[in-house]
């Protein structure tokens, strides 16, 4: 199982790390930028894709200690990239956010799949709202994740 | 009306109760009967006498509800309009179009003596363009004594103030006009017009502004704000007839009686219009208007833009002055239908992003394409009363692509001439027809389509997926055929094209650059390409602005070295981003203050009244005109600081809750307690685990109130508020400090740093206010939780848990509290010696420097500190490279006592060193020659912006003169080179920068 993790907040990302290794017994790929995202996705095909919303340009790892801009709809970059490159993958959006922007619309989390699936021709698999140190946040990023392992 | 005829019943007059008699509807005579005792109307109880009548009690019901002592106005008094009565939404909906101008006609038929009196007024004032000065503005100023406020006189005005250079005397006129129109309670309202019109404030920028400040109020109808429907002062379609007479009669009687004066110089367009118009408008009315419009008709029209209008847009195109201008002229035939043609098009694309114009394709085009095509200065045709031009030809070629067909037939080289040739597409432009013209145009055209695409992009942002696909586009062309690099593209293109270089400078900016994936990897690659870019733009467009910006980029980076320490969980307002923005955006009030002290400055200097107590009133009153203006300026930039989404604090608060900071800390710290392995046992307790978790619940809501309510700008709870209250104290102190320390610099060029400075000030105390809230409230709040909930909780383990859980509380709020205590501006503060040693480093030099003067360890601030670098950056550089091996270099510097209650100080940074023998005399008369030479900004994209000239230019642009100086002596071979400038002092009070 190829996983990909886009996650850039070290707390959330511990907690979700832990969560796919529960269900698949892997490491997932972890990135942590929006550029590092969309390179990824066009260079390996993943299975599942966890993918946080905000999200700045580049990561902590980039050479000039810069994340540059910030994106609060990140990850809707990443999307636009996996069908830009007529790839398709089961994501699931873990954000913090009730509610973000698809094409300059405002979309209630729990109604974006629906959306996510048919502007950017992705099998969501789940929108989960993350709540920090949250057992019923995580029990249901696992359960997501059972269901497609 | 005679005294007598008032008060018959109800404060109602016989006329009223007359009226209302005739109408026909049986229930919209008893809900009128009901109303007419009433005080207060609410929007709908007015919509409901409004809509559902026939055409006969349409008339009637514009009278009851609108004439002098109907239901809207009421007492006996003539209505005398102000500036904020007009400038206010229309709250009513707009009826269907006949039905509107049945209504309209009604109000206007009410009061036919008054509708005679406003048609001489118009005429009066229709031939303003003749008349001097003095004069005109004496005539308006007799009429704004009569009537107040409206549109009319608000447009005849700006039109007198932006086409003539007027003087102390007449300014004095203007200001009396502006007390009529009681200007001053709701300044937007002529600014309205002014900003219209004067060359000085771009159009574009200004709809802009206009639609973002009205958006979400406007509900898709430009005509429900008057600084909306204003940049289309023409009906633009038979659905628009409607809006354009609501916003008129909600306006004032002039406004009204104007837009049928309008609609009857449109009448070719609007002959449906004009024949209900015939039917319901007074006799008398219709004749005495009929009367003015043959009058006008004959008046010449071509010579309204004036040489001082046309003096402030030098680069302007002669139609767009005449499209401007003609707002202040719709009484003349001609003008009207220009201006109504060009409305049509490019009008409507202004305010697109309010309400998406509709366009019908015809299948004959009307825009012969030869003609687009043609160079300027070209005629158009017998009818058409301008020679061809950009803004011309881009109305053409939005015209043209109304016709989406016609984009097949273009060249390449067809495509290239249009985009060179034309304005502001980025912002004219669908996005649909951009994807047309991207879908239909020759392949050799594509890179240049993509760079207008994204240009639209930065723009409007319609649609990020679209943008998303044009980014992708061009990553592969840059990288096919190019190499990947985006400089050899740009230069490359502006070889061909260099009239396209003014979209590469939008589209290709620091954020998109960064998000061309794999062509930029890291954000200092995009800031340097940004900067190639600036600087081939620069040298092809021979224009030093961009090379400054490009400048300003390097030094931004090499004066972050300084920044040693930040902390970047205390609140942050990006201030060169803001600098920028204000520099790029100004607002009508800057632009006021701007001319306003330009032309103090002249009075002082050219008075030659001699009575002395004459020059001393106008002097005040134009002073007092001036410091007015600054609030108003103040109030606008604060907003800003506040609320705009690319640097506003509100930007600041929203990253800091998304990127989960203040869960992390307020979660993560209490977290840690509970999970302690001493707590184990007592977590293993079921009842406890129970009370544990049902107090993280309680916690948890605590910090999701703080999240919600009190950091978010518009909640009612919120900590923070964006909007000035200039009569508050603190405030009311801030202001007063402003305005003295911009007028101890004598001079408005360091308006805009200035402001920033005033922004930080100002939100130092919300910003102590929400620190000490969350502090002791929301602490409080917390422990009182912690008690509440563990109330029972008296084990010796549970204790000690409980103890824990405040202290760790107690670090949450008061770490939090924190990100509000000590701001960070975003912008440096170094001393001088700091400032020099950092060029040093560069220099590789690290000795023999003597530092002295009573400022050289003073903190500045601000983008003074960019300046300081920069100037430094030439003379160390000179001194070192020039000077004599082994010697010092001395660096002095000076500042006199600051101005009482300023926060600028005169800075001045004198440079001496010893040059070697051999080249003294050479050095010498380069110096000599680059401090007399009078170079312009394009000589400095030529010969270079550096050296001593950079040196002059910078100080000029901030101190309005440049302030080099060189002293050399021949015996010593002693090199003195100093300068001096306006800087940011670093107070105690105020928030400051990152500090070495």
């Amino acid at each position: 199982m190829r996983v990909l993790l886009v996650e850039d907040e070290k707390h959330k990302r511990d907690e979700l790390i832990q969560c796919v290794k529960d269900v698949f017994k892997c490491e997932p790929k972890i990135v942590d930028s929006v550029n590092d995202a969309v390179l990824t996705v066009k260079e390996i095909d993943f299975d599942i894709i966890i993918l946080d919303m905000a999200l700045s340009t580049f990561g902590e790892g980039s050479e000039d200690n810069k994340k540059g801009h910030d994106q609060a709809q990140g990850g809707i970059e990443v999307l636009r990239a996996l069908k830009s490159f007529k790839k398709r993958a089961k994501v699931m959006i873990v954000t913090q956010y009730p509610d973000f922007y698809i094409g300059g619309v405002k979309v209630k989390l729990q109604n974006s799949t629906k959306i996510v699936e048919e502007k950017y021709n992705q099998i969501m698999i789940g929108a989960v709202l993350y709540a920090y140190k949250s057992k019923s946040t995580l029990q249901k990023i696992i359960s997501i994740l059972r269901k497609h392992s | 009306m005679k005294k007598s005829d008032w008060n018959v019943k109800n404060g109602k007059t016989k006329e009223f109760y007359s009226s209302l008699s005739k109408v026909k509807s049986i229930n919209k005579k008893n809900l009128l009967r009901g109303y007419a005792s009433k005080k207060n109307f609410k929007d709908k109880e007015i919509d409901n006498i409004r809509k559902g009548n026939n055409l006969h009690d349409c008339l009637l019901v514009g009278s009851l509800i609108k004439s002098t002592g109907g239901l809207l106005n009421r007492g006996p008094k003539k209505e005398k309009k102000t500036s904020k009565e007009i400038y206010m939404m229309t709250s009513f909906v707009p009826i269907f179009w006949r039905e509107e101008l049945c209504y309209t006609c009604g109000y206007i038929n009410s009061d036919v003596e008054r509708a005679f009196e406003i048609v001489e007024l118009i005429k009066g004032l229709c031939e303003i363009d003749y008349l001097e000065s003095t004069q005109a503005l004496e005539l308006i100023h007799e009429y704004s004594k009569l009537y107040g406020a409206s549109n009319f006189l608000s447009y005849k005005l700006a039109y007198i103030r932006s086409a003539r250079d007027l003087n102390a005397n007449q300014l004095k006129i203007v200001d009396l006009i502006e007390d009529e129109f009681e200007h001053r309670d709701s300044a937007g309202f002529h600014y309205s017009a002014l900003e219209n019109i004067d060359s000085r404030i771009s159009l574009f920028v200004a709809a802009r502004r206009r639609i973002s400040a009205s958006m979400l109020k406007a509900k898709g109808d430009v005509r429900k704000a008057i600084s909306t429907s204003n940049f289309i002062p023409t009906p633009v379609s038979l659905n628009d007839i409607s809006g354009f007479l609501l916003r008129a009669s909600e306006s004032s009687f002039i406004d009204t009686v104007y837009a049928i004066v309008i609609i009857l110089n449109l009448d070719e367009e609007f002959s449906e219009v004009k024949d209900e118009l015939e039917k319901r408008l007074s006799n008398n009315i219709l004749c005495s208007i009929k009367g003015l419009l043959d009058y006008t008709g004959k008046l010449n029209s071509k010579d309204i833009v004036t040489s001082h209008y046309s003096s402030f847009d030098e680069d302007g195109d002669p139609s767009l002055d005449l499209y401007r201008n003609a707002a202040a002229f719709l009484e003349r035939k001609e003008l009207a239908l220009y201006r109504n043609r060009i409305d049509k098009v490019i009008g409507v694309r202004l305010l697109s992003e309010i309400k998406e114009p509709k366009f019908h394709q015809s299948k004959e085009n009307s825009v012969k394409i030869e003609i687009l095509l043609s160079e300027d200065g070209s005629v158009i045709d017998k009818e058409t009363i301008v020679s061809l031009d950009p803004f011309y030809r881009t109305y053409l070629f939005l015209k043209l692509i109304e016709n989406r067909s016609s984009l097949l037939s273009l060249s390449s080289k067809e495509i290239s001439f249009i985009f060179e040739n034309t304005l502001r597409l980025e912002i004219l432009l669908s996005e649909e027809e951009m994807r047309s013209i991207y879908f239909t145009a020759p392949e050799d055209s594509k890179s240049l389509v993509t760079v207008l695409a994204l240009a639209l992009f930065r723009k409007k942002s319609v649609d990020p997926d679209v943008d998303f696909e044009f980014r992708t586009d061009f990553i592969s062309h840059v990288k096919e055929f190019y190499s990947g690099s985006i400089s050899d593209f740009i230069n490359e293109l502006l070889k061909h094209s260099p009239a396209i270089a003014s979209y590469i400078v939008i589209s290709l900016d620091e954020v998109t650059l960064q998000k061309m994936y794999g062509l930029v990897s890291k954000a200092t690659e995009a800031s340097l390409i940004r900067c190639d870019i600036l600087k081939s733009v620069g040298q092809k467009m021979n224009q030093i602005e961009y090379i400054i910006e490009a400048e300003s980029i390097i030094t931004r980076e090499k004066v972050s070295r300084l920044q040693k320490y930040f902390d970047s969980s205390r609140i942050y307002v990006d201030s060169i981003s803001m600098k920028n923005w204000l520099d790029s955006n100004p607002t009508m009030s800057t632009e006021q203050y701007r001319s306003l002290y330009n032309r103090i400055e002249k009075f002082v200097a050219t008075s030659s009244t001699s009575n002395q107590s004459d020059i001393d009133v106008i002097y005040i009153q134009l002073i007092d005109s001036s410091e007015y203006l600054i609030e108003q300026i103040a109030k606008d930039a604060f907003e800003q600081f506040c609320l705009n989404q690319e640097f506003g604090i509100q930007s600041y608060l929203g990253r800091r809750i998304r990127h989960n900071t203040l869960d992390g800390v307020t979660i993560d710290t209490v977290d840690a307690v509970i999970r302690k392995s001493e707590h184990r046992i007592v977590v293993t307790n079921q009842h406890m685990l129970k009370v544990v978790n049902s107090w993280l619940i309680d916690y948890k809501s605590i910090v999701d109130k703080l999240r919600r309510e009190h950091l978010q700008f518009k909640s009612s709870n919120s900590l923070f508020n964006a909007v000035l209250d200039a009569e508050e104290s603190v405030t009311n102190e801030n202001i007063r400090v402003l305005k003295n320390t911009l007028r101890s610099t004598g001079r408005s060029e360091l308006l805009n740093d200035l402001l920033i400075a005033f922004c930080w000030k100002q939100i130092s105390p919300q910003l102590e206010n929400a620190a000490r809230f969350i502090r002791t409230n929301l602490l409080q709040e917390a422990r009182d939780s912690i008690d509440k909930h563990f109330i029972n909780c008296h084990g010796a383990g549970e204790s000690q848990m409980v103890a824990e859980l405040h202290a760790a509380v107690n670090e949450v709020f008061v770490k939090v509290s924190d990100w509000f205590q000590v701001p960070e501006t975003g912008f440096i503060s170094a001393s001088v010696k700091d400032l020099c040693q950092i060029i040093l480093i560069d220099l590789s030099r690290n000795n023999n420097i003597d530092f002295s003067g009573n400022a050289i360890d003073k903190k500045y601030t601000g983008i003074s500190v960019h300046r300081l670098y920069d100037c430094l950056a030439v003379l160390l550089q000179n001194a070192h490279t020039h000077g004599k091996e082994s010697t010092s270099i001395k660096v002095n510097v000076c500042a006199p006592k600051k101005a009482l209650d300023s926060v600028l100080e005169s800075v001045t940074i004198n440079i001496t060193s010893e040059v070697d023998d051999i080249n003294y005399e050479k050095n010498k008369m380069r110096i000599l020659k680059a401090i007399n030479s009078e170079e312009t900004g394009t000589d400095m994209v030529t010969e270079g912006y550096s050296g001593i000239k950079k040196i002059k230019f910078i100080t000029k642009v901030s101190e309005g003169n440049h302030t080099m100086h060189f002293d050399f002596d021949d015996l010593t071979r002693l090199f003195n080179l100093s300068f001096s400038i306006h800087a940011e002092l670093v107070t105690e009070e105020s928030p400051t920068g990152a500090t070495l």
